[in-house]
């Protein structure tokens, strides 16, 4: 079973949005030009048009007060949903994600559900300008009280998103920019997952197992069809960064015997050793050889020029794959 | 309004010594701005839902929040010794400004549910400079959210004093945002409250925010942790006390009779059973 | 009925826990309550005016002026009053 070639992530994500405005009136947007523009990105496109002003608000150009409002609606009762235009621009949100929401239901004795859902075009390979290209999942990965999402395909944002939105508990969703318009998509499986929040297994193989999220796993399909025949490479798409279905991980490798982690944001203190660690402390009776994480370098993300040196590609992770399979 | 005051003194002081003594780990006095706390608390009403900073024991007391819920989390048992929905006094916020935003969303949203009310935020001074509390004024403005805005300017920010802090007063700065502001002395509570009513109901009115700027005195530190002598004028000290709101509203109702001894006597009896309920509660 | 008891130097917070005691407000015999200054402590980060915890009848000072102690030594006894 493949996905649907039709829809594209953006379409999903709109598809869904329209479908969680339809169900329940307290579902309310913020968020910088999503109504009169439809999103930079057109993810919100059509909504304000049928839900109105009220529910589909046209931001200032104030990231703590969109998510410190969203707060406040979220407090008396409403599910906002908000959108911060780029991963770059959320450190002014900072304070009232990480200080404030991550922590309002511990600062109300565990009797208060925040409904919060913070969308975010996230990673490069777009040609951008500066700031228009990062990938900080670690940060709120890090941080206690908040769930990260994750997506890689239209299949599962959709879902992702409505559960994330009656979720109870403020979620970081993250939406891969380069993917955003991408229709022609490397075939996988589609299990369902174990869980709402589990992993899924998109690619089945005996030899290595391979870690991803986001963009990259469309990468990491590539090299493994790639290496079909070669290598069996099973790859699994985590889905959700925290909490992180390392069980899934762990019935893998139990399967293959090697790990490969990959991801977009850098190596040092990513989100690849979290999972590399657990799988060492828990799992290194699995391994037949070293496990390996595969991200680029501690550096600032580079001007568009050199960004493909900076990122890492199909063939890399071919030849770590190659490499770790010797 | 006085047996408010006395109340919240009285939890003051033995919160103060309960702290001095090691088994409160941090108490932050509201002495000196009872007054203006219990007074915007009297006009504000019972039906708000009020978004404190982190001082406002005062209006925690109006709002029925008992002594020890109160200390509770100034001893570590936990981040809200109440329960914000029934008394419809949110928990203390801690990083400043941050509840200013909150406030405003949630004037909003209500709003959206066609449930309007009037939301109440408290800021100090300091507060002011953050830009969540710009961001705040501004939305309010352009949203027309029906916010009122309680400024408490007791004079300091920590060691910082607030003519530092700002150029223009700071119901001048909400006007520049486009929101109708107010700046009074608070130290009287009959004059404090009927302003605060009057901003109050303008915002109830006009369905759109207000800030009132209640010019108070902290007569003791930032917090216990805070040498306040390091940075103040002995002078200026010794004046706030000997100007303590909380004794000259006691004794000019003594003088006009709205009182008399055997009220107070009775206040003292309750402020001395609750001052001994903190002591069991949290004391050695 | 009176029943002595040792009245404890506290936490000063901030993971502070040494103090110089720099005077005595108070000498043995002294009737004392809740709330007197008792002392005056200094930390590295400031001073403390050390108040009475209870009631009572001061009777013996642990720690003379000058001295330095840390959290949780024995800083005086006192005849409780009850």
């Amino acid at each position: 079973m493949t996905d649907d070639p039709s829809t594209c992530l953006a379409e999903s994500i709109n598809n869904a949005l329209h479908q969680l405005m339809a169900n329940d009136e307290a579902v309310v947007l913020i968020g910088q030009d999503i109504g009169r523009l439809g999103g930079v990105f057109r993810v919100t496109k059509g909504l304000q048009d049928r839900f109105g002003q009220g529910r589909v608000r046209d931001a200032l150009l104030a990231e703590s007060s969109i998510v410190g409002q969203a707060i406040g609606m979220s407090l008396c009762g409403l599910k906002p949903i908000c959108e911060i235009q780029f991963d770059g621009f959320i450190y002014p949100a900072m304070n009232q994600i990480v200080s404030q929401a991550a922590r309002i239901t511990t600062r109300w004795n565990d009797d208060q559900a925040l409904n919060l859902v913070i969308r975010v075009p996230v990673g490069g390979g777009i040609r951008a300008v500066e700031h228009h290209s990062e990938s900080n999942e670690a940060y709120f990965a890090h941080t206690p009280g908040l769930h990260v999402a994750f997506p890689s395909c239209p299949t599962d944002a959709a879902p992702m998103l409505q559960y994330a939105c009656h979720l109870g508990t403020p979620v970081i969703f993250f939406e891969p920019t380069r993917l955003y318009w991408k229709r022609k998509r490397q075939s996988r499986e589609q299990p369902e997952p174990t869980s709402a929040l589990g992993a899924r297994t998109v690619r089945r193989g005996s030899d290595i197992t391979v870690v991803g999220y986001g963009a990259v796993l469309e990468d990491v399909l590539a090299a493994a069809h790639r290496l079909a025949g070669t290598v069996e490479v099973e790859v699994v798409d985590l889905r959700w960064i925290a909490p992180m279905d390392t069980e899934a991980v762990f019935a893998s490798v139990a399967r293959t015997g090697r790990l490969l982690v990959v991801h977009e944001a850098a190596e040092f203190g990513g989100v690849g050793a979290e999972l590399v660690a657990t799988m060492a402390e828990h799992g290194s009776h699995l391994l037949r050889s070293p496990m390996r994480r595969l991200a680029p370098a501690r550096r600032v993300y580079p001007p568009a020029d050199s960004e493909n040196d900076y990122l890492v590609g199909v063939s890399d992770i071919v030849g770590a794959i190659e490499e770790m399979c010797r | 309004m006085l047996h408010h005051m006395l109340m919240t003194r009285g939890i003051d002081d033995e919160a103060a010594l309960l702290q001095n003594q090691g088994v409160v780990d941090l108490w932050l006095s509201c002495r000196g701005q009872e007054a203006a706390q219990v007074a915007s608390a009297m006009a504000v009403g019972d039906t708000s839902v009020i978004f404190p900073s982190y001082r406002e024991h005062a209006v925690a007391v109006v709002r029925g929040v008992d002594a020890v819920s109160l200390v509770a989390q100034w001893a570590g048992r936990t981040y809200c010794g109440w329960d914000p929905r029934r008394h419809r006094f949110f928990p203390y916020t801690l990083v400043v400004a941050a509840q200013t935003l909150h406030a405003v969303g949630y004037a909003i949203g209500q709003r959206l549910k066609n449930a309007a009310e009037t939301v109440v935020v408290y800021v100090g001074d300091g507060a002011t400079s953050e830009g969540d509390m710009s961001e705040a004024m501004n939305l309010a403005a352009v949203e027309s959210a029906q916010v009122f805005f309680i400024c408490q300017n007791n004079g300091w920010a920590i060691s910082k004093p607030s003519g530092e802090q700002a150029l223009t007063s700071i119901a001048t700065r909400a006007r520049g945002f486009g929101i109708r502001s107010w700046s009074i002395p608070a130290d009287d509570p009959d004059s404090t409250y009927l302003q605060c009513l009057e901003a109050k109901q303008f915002v109830e009115r006009s369905r759109s925010p207000a800030l009132i700027e209640l010019c108070a005195t902290r007569i003791a530190g930032h917090s216990s942790s805070d040498s306040h002598t390091t940075y103040r004028d002995r002078g200026e000290v010794a004046t706030a006390v000997a100007n303590d709101p909380v004794s000259r509203y006691r004794e000019r109702l003594l003088a006009d009779s709205v009182v008399d001894a055997e009220w107070l006597s009775r206040v003292n009896e309750d402020v001395a059973m609750t001052r001994r309920r903190l002591l069991e509660a949290f004391g050695r | 009925m009176s029943n002595q008891i040792d009245i404890l130097v506290p936490e000063f917070g901030h993971g502070l826990t040494e103090a110089l005691v720099i005077e005595w407000r108070v000498s043995v015999g002294d009737v004392i309550e809740r709330g007197d200054v008792v002392a005056v402590l200094e930390t590295d980060k400031s001073s403390v005016d050390l108040m009475a915890e209870k009631a009572g009848t001061v009777a013996e000072i642990v720690v003379h002026a000058r001295s330095i102690t840390s959290s949780g030594s024995v800083l005086y006894k006192l005849d409780e009053r009850r």
